[in-house]
């Protein structure tokens, strides 16, 4: 069942095309990434999406619903990039007024969500003394005060230690499950996409690539084999009359080859000329730089 | 909306700094008087002038201060909260963007008033107690509905001020000359009459000296009559005149007049805020 129907999308400033026509379908329940290097549009999308960009041209419809009313904000929870709530004010006192700000919400939810995301140690802190990964937790809680069937979050996790990435991303894929929502996510952690259900990689404004992770290895797969020779020239000559041509990293000779099957004949074929070897798939990050070109770190 | 407005409310209330930095520009124009202001002024006319006649025509430009500056303070949250993504944030929930707008400006209004309110207070109790002053609580009412009155035009003109701010480390420079300025044209510094003429034409077409004229009125009225009583009329017309308790315009303005030259002001500074701010405000939310 598809929840969000995005068509022919754009935002177009003065002097640019920030997003161009793009086309996006997300399904109820999933878990959509949204990828794309600096300056792709990500940030644009999402504007558009919360409501507070208007796009120049092309519609996003939730149900019935449109961006930027009332009752699209409340299907709605949204995790800014930057952290939004009040440093002055404690976790409670930030939470409360939020609450209240809510056509649906209650006591009993407010509770259940304090009590999700482990906010009971901090609740009478002041916002602004909390950690990092303290912060975002806060933030979480606080898009999902009146159980919004959406969850937007803008690169949630930049900045933040590996271990509070971890908890972060435990506490997302549990919410997904057990309050049925549908998670859309920018970020800049290409193995945080790992966890996607589908993938969107943006650049330049548009979508070069949707489809599921599974199926992004797929069509991207290519296999990296580094081989440690004994005799680097020897080999190098051997590679080069296969139409290889190895770069040579440390000693070792680092090629990509189309498939496991291409492996395993390399490493056959020459085995007398190696003394170790490492094979690793395509992950998100290479699948990125061979659709964009550019590294996203 | 309710609940943004208690939020706003907490955040001036509950921080100390903003409570001082709010008031700062009418402290420093109390300290002056305490200082030099009053002894100046009382050596300048060649008839006596009582302590308690001069301190409530300080309070009286005093608050004007007040009123500017921390409606000013109290609206800042506005740009403050636009610029660091609150606002965004705010703008998501079930609550409308013009909810939002409005809560800004009725908390800007409260706090003007009750700000005014505890200045007023604080200024009568201090000179109740070094100058033996009495405090006319018999004109709490007529006060209450002027500073209201004070709070709404002042909030209207900090809006069309703050229209044109987009960043943060600008409110700072801004107070500071809203401040000063404030102290000026209300005539606290110096009467109005001290000034050369084309500065008391700039200052008239500030709802500021109006303000201040007004509040002279209320509070000097029985103190005027007491005291001034042995000056001929053209003598007191002529000293209400130079220390800006009446007005001219063509001619003395009455209080009904002021007041609604003072309802003019807002008028205009709502229209013109309006104008300015249909375009910019919702528009750049998403840039946060």
């Amino acid at each position: 069942m598809v929840e969000i129907t995005i068509e022919a999308l754009t935002k177009e400033y003065t002097n640019k095309l920030a997003v161009d026509h793009i086309d996006m379908r997300i399904k109820k329940g999933d878990f959509v990434a949204f990828l794309g290097p600096n300056g792709a549009g990500k940030s644009t999308t999402v504007g558009m999406l919360t409501g507070l960009i208007t796009p120049s041209s092309g519609s996003i419809r939730f149900g019935k619903l449109k961006p930027g009313t009332v009752a699209y904000h409340n299907k709605l929870g949204v995790v800014f990039q930057n952290s939004v709530l009040d440093n002055q004010l404690t976790v409670q006192q930030n939470l409360k007024v939020r609450a209240q700000m809510y056509e649906r919400t209650s006591q009993d939810v407010l509770q259940q969500v304090i009590t999700e995301l482990g906010l009971n140690n901090f609740l009478k802190q002041k916002y602004g003394t909390l950690s990092g990964g303290q912060r975002r937790r806060v933030d979480i809680a606080r898009a999902l005060l009146h159980q919004p069937e959406i969850l937007i979050l803008d690169e949630p996790s930049t900045g933040l230690d590996i271990q509070t990435r971890n908890v972060i991303w435990d506490t997302l894929k549990k919410l997904q499950k057990t309050m049925q929502l549908t998670i859309f996510l920018t970020t800049h952690y290409l193995e945080e996409t790992e966890n996607a259900d589908y993938v969107y990689v943006i650049d330049k404004g548009r979508i070069i690539a949707a489809d599921s992770l599974d199926r992004l290895k797929q069509t991207y797969a290519q296999y990296h084999l580094t081989l440690t020779p004994k005799d680097l020239q020897k080999l190098r000559v051997q590679l080069n009359k296969l139409g290889i041509a190895p770069s040579e990293n440390k000693g070792k000779l680092q090629l990509i080859v189309s498939d496991s099957a291409q492996c395993l004949t390399i490493l056959q074929r020459y085995r007398n000329l190696i003394t170790d070897f490492e094979c690793r798939q395509s992950d998100m990050n290479d699948i990125f730089v061979h659709l964009t070109g550019k590294e996203m770190r | 909306m309710i609940a943004f407005s208690k939020r706003n409310l907490t955040l001036f209330f509950n921080s100390k700094s903003n409570l001082f930095f709010s008031v700062m520009g009418a402290l420093i124009a109390f300290v002056l008087y305490l200082v030099f202001l009053k002894n100046n002024l009382i050596t300048s006319f060649p008839f006596k002038l009582s302590h308690d006649l001069l301190d409530a025509w300080v309070i009286s430009g005093i608050l004007v201060v007040t009123a500017v500056t921390t409606s000013l303070h109290a609206l800042s949250q506005m740009i403050t909260d636009r610029e660091q993504g609150r606002l965004a944030d705010f703008t998501v929930t079930s609550v409308p963007f013009w909810q939002l707008q409005a809560s800004y400006l009725l908390c800007s209004f409260l706090i003007s008033v009750s700000m005014q309110l505890f200045m007023g207070l604080i200024m009568y109790s201090y000179f109740a107690v070094t100058d033996d002053i009495t405090i006319p609580w018999e004109l709490t009412p007529k006060i209450i509905l002027l500073s209201c009155l004070s709070s709404f035009v002042w909030t209207t003109f900090n809006l069309l001020i703050l229209s044109f701010v987009k960043q943060v480390k600008t409110l700072s420079q801004l107070g500071s000359i809203i401040g000063t300025a404030s102290g000026f044209f209300a005539g606290v510094y110096m009467p109005i009459g001290v000034l050369p003429k084309t500065a008391q034409f700039i200052t008239k077409l500030t709802p500021a000296p109006y303000n201040a004229a007004l509040y002279r009125q209320f509070l000097l009225k029985d103190l005027l009559k007491e005291q001034l009583s042995g000056l001929s009329h053209v003598q007191r017309q002529l000293f209400e005149k130079q220390m800006g308790i009446h007005l001219s315009l063509n001619g003395f303005l009455s209080s009904s007049q002021m007041i609604l030259l003072l309802g003019a002001f807002f008028l205009g500074f709502t229209l013109v805020a309006a104008v300015a701010m249909k375009h910019s405000r919702r528009a750049n939310l998403g840039h946060v």
